[in-house]
């Protein structure tokens, strides 16, 4: 009997052991898989627990004008947030709150009033709102402060500046290009932090600092740059155009020291705008320039040798090229005309007869060193090539030699189109076209120098052209002339090619010009799309010339020109 | 017979050796130290305890009066820190503000409305024959000098 009991004894402990041997090993098994498979998982959901990472956001470049003008910066703003739950009377507070945040009072009151935890209000609270919101003490609003870019002379520096989107990335312009280096590098903040992410005292606490974004220098002076905003928006008005552009370059560096088109856009409510406004027409669309680009023929014509300033030409009114006619902008004749009289006079045929006698493969290889038909590779986003039919593209034709001669067949940008003046200005010289004059970062500052493209024609022909490009605004173009300043340049009126032809009802009027004539600082070029109240350029684009360069050249102090000076005097 | 009745010689050797045994530690003890308090420590245990409890009283008292006062510094930068933040956020609001004050359109609105006006002529004065100095200014400041032209 005491044999049996203690069989049976031992084998119920045999069990017991058994079945703590088994739980010990399953205990060690799940400790191993916490340990060894699970570890870092579990260790990172464990320090999640009490350690927090705060991101800690990078400050974004300020860009200013080369005066030292703040055009884009940053900001703070609040983020205004309600738990409605806590909210003792939402009527009241939304009439307490709509003056202040913009939000409309119902919307606000149906927000403070719903059944969700969280309800966002307004992320734009200025600073100083937030802080009166802050001091009613409300234990249904929260507010946290973010950042967000201004723009302090919205309107006057669009397209050309570009916009940051909600996300803190840029967009077109200025902001594109140099996204990466203004962006800069988010910090952190890892550590043991109270619920109110402050550091727990002792508590171990990792800081990575954020790396704010380069600053930026523009070319741009603030004080052209309105001018030519203030009389582009006047001359918009006045001849009733649908857009139109301003450039001012400085023709010896490439540098841009204005450039305005219009309409435009408030940068600071982009959402609000077309889309299309925010392609910057300087250097993202393309438009047939018309009789300006005459002065790109005529450099060919002279570097060439296939023409000199003297050289006469029997106009009959018209000319014809692989059974197309070309006709005068007036349709009547000129007789024997000099090639200063084809600058002067404007006249496409004279043109045609330049670019015909130099030859295609000269006329479009001078074309080519003047930058048309590739980007010029200004630090802006979003430039376009433009677009230049040469023979062997498959779309040329012969009598594209003489229609691309007076600037039609042919699409360019305006940036193109002033540099290849300032190039003319600049003694045959094309130089680098920049916006950007210097990246100030932590590690120092980058200056852009000036940057010699090419010499596309020579400094002789240069001087020739620029005698015949006075010559022109002397004797057709008065409204650009600038007393006591010798100007140089050329009028442009050309028409919008449509599908099928071009548009009877619009032309583009355009004026290119630099001076001083003898030692130019300044390459200006105006453009008015549309305009009603004239379509020319001499009678729209030019008086605008007039008046932005007498203007400009007082505020950069470019000094008269003696001989102009006197010549004025002696005509009084 | 009864052994206990009357000790032998053997008996009286053991409890003069036994004697001694239990005597010497006694021997060695002063009069001070054999006094006891009531809770059976001695004076000097009494004394070490006392100073232990003291010392370490005060080194936790000046441990967390210095923990308090490293957490009230922590918060005071803390503070400090988010001040120094929102000056700079307010300072950066400002400059913008500036900024947005100094628009030269609104300059410009400001001085027509003050009465100003733009100069309608310019005027030019050769200074030394062939040096030309700039002198932009209202119509009729120069006079009718035969250097001056519009």
């Amino acid at each position: 009997m005491d044999a049996e009991r203690r069989v049976t004894t031992r084998r119920r402990l045999v069990l017991v052991a058994t079945a703590l041997g088994l739980f010990g090993v399953g205990l060690l098994a799940q400790l191993a898989r916490w340990q060894l498979v699970q570890g870092s998982g579990l260790a990172a959901a464990a320090s999640d627990e009490y350690v927090r990472r705060e991101t800690l956001a990078a400050r974004r470049g300020t860009i200013y004008s080369s005066d030292g003008r703040p055009l884009s910066t940053d900001v703070y703003a609040s983020i205004l947030s309600a738990a409605p739950d806590a909210v003792d009377n939402p009527r009241e507070l939304a009439d307490r709150l709509f003056p202040l945040i913009g939000v409309g009072r119902d919307e606000l009151a149906r927000k403070l009033d719903s059944d969700a935890l969280w309800e966002p209000l307004s992320d734009e609270v200025p600073l100083r709102l937030a802080d009166e919101i802050s001091t009613w003490n409300e234990p249904g609003l929260s507010l946290a402060s973010r950042l967000s870019r201004a723009f302090p002379d919205a309107g006057m520096y669009e397209p050309l500046l570009g916009f940051v989107n909600r996300a803190r990335d840029g967009y077109y312009g200025v902001e594109g290009y140099y996204d990466e280096r203004l962006r800069g590098q988010p910090g952190a903040r890892l550590g043991e932090l109270d619920s109110y992410g402050q550091d727990v005292p002792f508590g171990h606490t990792i800081l990575e600092p954020p790396s704010d974004g380069a600053d930026l220098v523009l070319t741009l002076d603030s004080r052209v740059q309105y001018v030519i905003w203030r009389e582009l928006r006047a001359a918009l008005e006045k001849y009733q155009a649908e857009s139109g552009s301003i450039i001012v370059v400085e023709p010896s560096t490439g540098a841009i020291l204005g450039a305005v088109s219009l309409p435009s856009y408030d940068p600071n409510g982009y959402e609000q705008s077309e889309a299309k406004l925010f392609e910057d027409p300087l250097v993202s669309r393309e438009y047939e320039p018309g009789s300006v680009f005459k002065v790109v023929t005529m450099a060919a014509g002279l570097d060439s040798g296939a023409v000199s300033p003297d050289t006469v030409y029997e106009d009959t009114g018209e000319f014809e090229i692989a059974g197309v006619t070309i006709h005068n902008w007036d349709r009547s004749a000129h007789g024997k005309v000099t090639m200063t009289d084809v600058l002067a006079y404007s006249l496409n045929t004279g043109a045609s007869h330049v670019s015909t006698t130099v030859g295609a493969e000269t006329f479009y290889g001078y074309v080519a060193d003047f930058g048309f038909g590739r980007p010029t590779g200004v630090d802006l986003a979003a430039e376009v090539a433009g677009r230049v039919k040469i023979p062997g593209d498959g779309r040329w034709y012969e009598a594209d030699l003489a229609t691309n001669s007076f600037g039609q067949g042919l699409a360019v940008t305006p940036l193109q189109m002033v540099f290849s003046f300032a190039a003319v200005a600049n003694g045959g010289v094309l130089m680098q076209p920049y916006i950007v004059q210097s990246v100030v970062s932590e590690d120092g500052a980058v200056v852009t120098e000036p940057r010699p493209v090419r010499q596309v024609i020579s400094r002789r022909t240069a001087q020739t052209l620029t005698q015949m490009m006075i010559e022109a605004v002397e004797r057709e173009t008065a409204a650009a002339k600038v007393p006591g300043y010798v100007i140089a340049g050329k009028t442009g009126t050309a028409q919008i090619p449509i599908p099928g032809g071009y548009d009877p009802s619009g032309t583009i009027a355009s004026f290119i010009g630099f001076l001083p004539a003898e030692a130019p600082r300044l390459c200006i070029l105006i453009k008015i799309d549309r305009p009603r109240a004239s379509p020319w350029g001499s009678q729209v684009a030019a008086p605008i010339f007039g008046r932005v360069a007498s203007e400009l050249v007082l505020i950069l102090g470019i000094e008269p020109d003696p001989i102009a000076v006197a010549q004025s005097g002696a005509g009084q | 017979m009864n052994q206990y009745a009357s000790p032998t010689r053997d008996t009286i050797t053991l409890r003069r050796a036994a004697r001694p045994a239990r005597v010497e530690p006694l021997a060695r003890a002063t009069v001070g130290q054999v006094r006891r308090r009531p809770g059976g420590l001695t004076t000097r245990d009494f004394l070490m305890l006392s100073c232990s409890i003291v010392f370490v009283a005060t080194v936790g008292m000046l441990y967390l009066l210095q923990s308090a006062e490293i957490t009230g510094i922590a918060h005071r930068v803390n503070d400090i820190r988010e001040s120094l933040e929102r000056v700079r956020q307010v300072n950066s609001t400002l400059r913008v503000e500036a900024a947005e004050l100094e628009r030269l359109d609104r300059i410009e609105m400001r001085a027509i409305t003050l009465g100003m006006e733009r100069a309608k002529q310019v005027q030019f004065v050769t200074l030394g024959g062939s040096t030309a100095a700039l002198s932009p200014s209202a119509e009729g400041d120069a006079g009718d000098s035969p250097d001056q032209t519009p």
